[in-house]
């Protein structure tokens, strides 16, 4: 029966010049150091490639953001709704069987707050529907979190405090009147449901989580990572997810492996291009607030989830 | 000394081989038991165990390379111990951590027994290794041959400790998918 102990002591099959090599670094400080040099060398080899080889030859060396489909089994999370906006956050079971592409990034647990704005957004961008871009703007509205941005079609109405329903109000745990200001900034009634969605989330969100897509979708939902490169300082990931019913949905993702922000833009397929979300994401302003993540957000645990 | 005039002392039956061993390769093998076993106690008799053993293999072997020859004896040594004490969910050291992690990497509900030969899985573990980028088989190698604590890994090799569990969870699960491709498990 192979268990872990018999894997362990199978790792006496490692090669002799490959325990010796970290031999020396645990029991040798000056091999140590050695080897840390390696690793400018390394960084310094990486940088070079990056000129003589271009920016999808980095991508591929830095390796740290990945797509992968998850091993099966079923894990505890703490989950965000979507649909909730942040509101509340779930206990669920995802499982990793149905959950179609993860992405996770190297992170360390602690982090600055970041705030995002929209900034520049380009004007000259057309070809989103009829209307240009910029038009489309003005008729639309944004409402969201720092870290969260919802661009509405000029269908969707973010909706008034005396629209909140009823059953809402009873739920929730505070006064009338500020539950409905509450509700009023987290719903909007119009069909189709949200078009575009862009998140932002700090390293402190993603150490040691992942980015889960379609963990509750069908099981013969596709997602297909359709592009990874880079994009300015930071790594791309383009992901289009396509359902049974005939929906898809594209997701962009782009993570800055120094600052460890990564910045999601979803939007339903018919509605733009990636080309779209690319500019759209130029005239998206990241600024640290200086604040600690911490002192900003430190009771929620979770799993950054899309339950497109 | 070197390694060499040591393995010479062992075929020559002379006592200083096993003083000099003690003296250049004691701390090495102190360590290699110690993070198996978790106490100090066990790592000595188990290092003092790794002395006889070596003795009572030379000759007729004649190591290559004395230290990863004494570190596999050791290895054995503290895992066959830690097994027998069964000892592994009741403080048996950072081997509990590392054997906890190795799990990702075994499918449930197999049987391998019947397919899989030791020598063979040495032989598959050997070769995935040896492919691996030299920073992920550094941390590999230091996790899984040295059962070397996370902490005591980021301070000798400069990486933070995300970046070494993130690297070893990619690394286990590589494992895992070679290990059913070879069908070893």
């Amino acid at each position: 029966m192979l268990d872990s102990l018999a894997l362990l002591r199978a790792m006496n099959g490692i090669h002799e010049e490959d325990v010796i090599m970290a031999g020396n670094m645990l029991f040798h400080k000056q091999k140590a150091k050695h080897f840390k040099t390696n690793r400018i060398l390394t960084i310094a080899l990486a940088a070079a490639l990056i000129f003589a080889l271009g920016a999808t030859a980095y991508a591929i060396y830095r390796g740290s953001i990945h797509a992968r489909v998850p091993e099966k089994g079923t894990t505890e999370y703490h989950l965000l709704s979507g649909t909730d906006s942040g509101a509340s956050t779930e206990l669920l079971h995802v499982d990793f069987a149905k959950t179609k592409l993860a992405l996770s990034f190297d992170v360390p647990a602690d982090g600055l707050f970041p705030v995002m704005r929209a900034a520049g957004l380009p004007g000259e961008e057309s070809g989103w529907r009829k209307e240009s871009f910029y038009e489309m703007l003005d008729k639309a509205q944004y409402f969201g979190l720092p870290w969260e941005m919802k661009l509405l079609s000029p269908d969707q109405v973010q909706i008034n405090p005396e629209q909140v329903p009823e059953d809402r109000l009873r739920e929730a745990d505070m006064d009338t009147e500020t539950a409905k200001s509450w509700y009023t900034n987290y719903l909007y009634r119009g069909p189709g449901g949200e078009l575009l969605r862009i998140d932002l989330y700090g390293g402190y969100r993603l150490h040691g989580k992942e980015v889960i897509l379609g963990a509750f979708a069908p099981e013969d939902t596709k997602a297909e990572a359709v592009k990874e490169g880079t994009f300015g300082e930071y790594q791309l990931v383009e992901v289009r997810m396509s359902y049974p019913d005939g929906r898809a949905h594209k997701h962009l993702f782009l993570f800055h492996p120094e600052k460890y922000w990564l910045l999601q833009i979803s939007c339903t397929d018919d509605l733009a291009d990636f080309s779209v979300l690319e500019k759209l994401a130029e005239g998206i302003e990241i600024r640290e607030t200086g604040l600690s993540a911490k002192s900003y957000e430190d009771k929620i645990d979770y799993i950054l989830a899309d339950l497109a | 000394m070197e390694d060499r005039e040591i393995v010479e002392l062992y075929w020559q039956r002379s006592d200083l081989a096993i003083s000099e061993t003690e003296q250049k390769y004691g701390r090495y093998c102190r360590s290699i038991a110690y993070n198996i076993c978790g106490r100090h106690e066990d790592a000595e008799e188990c290092v003092n165990d790794t002395w006889l053993r070596a003795w009572n293999r030379m000759p007729d072997q004649r190591p290559a390379v004395l230290s990863a020859f004494l570190g596999c004896i050791t290895r054995n040594i503290a895992i066959n111990r830690i097994k027998a004490k069964n000892r592994l969910k009741r403080g048996g050291g950072e081997a509990v951590l590392a054997l906890d992690e190795l799990e990702d990497c075994i499918p449930g509900g197999t049987d391998p027994e019947k397919v899989l030969v030791e020598r063979e899985l040495e032989k598959a573990i050997g070769g995935f290794v040896s492919r691996l980028p030299e920073a992920e088989r550094m941390l590999f190698v230091l996790r899984y041959w040295y059962v070397a604590s996370i902490d005591e890994i980021a301070e000798k090799t400069g990486f933070s400790k995300g970046k070494i569990k993130s690297s070893l969870f990619r690394t286990r699960g590589k494992l895992r998918r070679y290990l059913q491709e070879e069908g070893l498990c």
